[in-house]
């Protein structure tokens, strides 16, 4: 175990100065740190190639999972759109796992949050979500 | 950037068929230098011995290694501990992307030259003529294989199999290291400098297309020069170049100095220790290439 702890500490240090080319995630909808004033219709995810959609974990600010109905996807997608059901107000949080075409696990995340309280229009954050690979 | 008990286990993984790659390219270099060996017979056949128990032990725990990849993948795709390695969907999703067409390949792979190895020496010559070609069809699609995931997968045809020309030439090279060492404590004298002067012509074929194909592949995957100091990616290739060059210096050294000398035993023993600083060398460069190929790409 201690062995595998170096090891896995080297490797963070090594990757905290490195960059890759892997697939990204390009779009969500909602969009990354989005104010919505009512429950959105659909999560869509949308990605800079193809990918195979291995987990989508929507949780609410009490970290309470949301179902969705998700089903992984063994088939390679850009984009993938799951209906959702009606969510109370509040902040959310969508943790997405993809396999990429060259065989690289990718992981991100984004939030939004349902409630504007007098706002009357979809805001959206320049904030990019935040992804990152490994196997 | 977030880095799981998977990643090690997977690397680790990568690492073993690396190293088993390496085995049975250096054993078959080896073989073939040694087949018109007229030493003694006891020393030969020792140091054959020493080749194909080496080679079958490191195609052994790669054929495991490539039949576990896949569970171990699906572990590390569904986050859920151990039994995620079991999860039916996980597992389809894994098997069906390039990590299943590399396991299809790899697998029986690594099984036919477990087959081939263990029946070195064994029947006819033509027979072992048929080995041989075999074991090289085997390492090839073996070396293949490594083109299927990460930053060449998407490459054309002409790029991966430049890339299979680079590391076949670097399995070459790399698996005969050890093998090479091992000779200095098996074989007689004369043997080992008449084994090191046919390596060292053969390593200038080796070195060339190692050099030709390593430079093409660069300018394939970096736009510019200046994204050799820029880019991480080019940092990280200057630094494997910069360990190749350490041991290029080390084999010019053994080719013009060391082989040449060796007249007693105690040459031997020089060259043997300059061997094993040279296999250290190729140890960090496998494992910084293992660890790079998996996580840092080409510029985008």
């Amino acid at each position: 175990m201690k062995l595998f702890n170096t090891v896995a500490a080297f490797l963070s240090l090594a990757l905290a100065f490195t960059a890759s080319a892997h697939v990204s995630m390009t779009q969500s909808s909602p969009e990354n740190e989005a104010m919505l004033m009512q429950s959105p219709e659909e999560l869509v995810l949308t990605f800079s190639g193809d990918v195979r959609l291995a987990k989508v974990l929507l949780t609410d600010a009490s970290n309470k999972t949301v179902d969705f109905n998700f089903k992984p996807s063994a088939q390679a997608s850009k984009q993938f759109n799951y209906k959702l059901p009606t969510l109370s107000e509040g902040q959310y949080t969508a943790k997405w796992i993809v396999l990429g075409g060259d065989g690289h696990k990718m992981t991100g995340t984004f939030t939004f949050m349902i409630g504007g309280h007098g706002k009357h229009q979809e805001m959206k954050k320049e904030m990019p979500a935040s992804h990152s690979h490994n196997h | 950037m977030e880095i799981s008990y998977w990643s090690v286990l997977l690397l680790l993984l990568k690492l073993v068929i690396y190293a088993a790659s390496a085995a049975l390219a250096g054993t078959l270099v080896l073989r073939l230098l040694n087949r018109n060996s007229k030493a003694s017979a006891d020393n030969v056949a020792n140091f054959n011995t020493y080749l194909k128990r080496g080679a079958l032990v490191c195609l052994s725990l790669a054929l495991i290694a490539s039949i576990l990849q896949v569970p171990i993948e699906a572990g590390a795709m569904a986050e859920s501990g151990i039994s995620g390695m079991t999860d039916a969907f996980m597992l389809e999703i894994v098997w069906q992307s390039v990590i299943g067409e590399q396991a299809l390949l790899r697998i029986p792979a690594f099984l036919l030259a477990i087959v081939a190895v263990s029946t070195w020496g064994k029947y006819n010559p033509l027979f072992n003529t048929f080995n041989v070609l075999m074991t090289l069809a085997v390492l090839i699609a073996i070396i293949y294989s490594f083109t299927f995931t990460g930053h060449s997968a998407e490459k054309s045809l002409w790029i991966k199999s430049i890339l299979v020309l680079h590391v076949f030439a670097i399995t070459c090279w790399v698996g005969s290291l050890l093998p090479l060492y091992k000779s200095c404590q098996v074989l007689a004298t004369t043997e080992v400098k008449r084994l090191m002067h046919q390596f060292g012509q053969l390593a200038i074929i080796i070195i060339a297309v190692l050099l030709a194909s390593g430079i093409t592949l660069i300018l394939q995957y970096l736009d510019t020069v200046a994204e050799l100091f820029t880019s991480n990616y080019g940092q990280l290739i200057l630094l494997k170049l910069l360990l190749v060059s350490a041991m290029l210096m080390l084999g010019a050294w053994h080719k013009l100095s060391l082989v040449p000398q060796i007249t007693e035993a105690h040459h031997v023993l020089t060259l043997k220790r300059s061997i094993s600083i040279e296999i250290l060398i190729a140890l960090t460069v496998l494992i910084i290439t293992s660890i790079f190929t998996t996580l840092v790409g080409p510029p985008m």
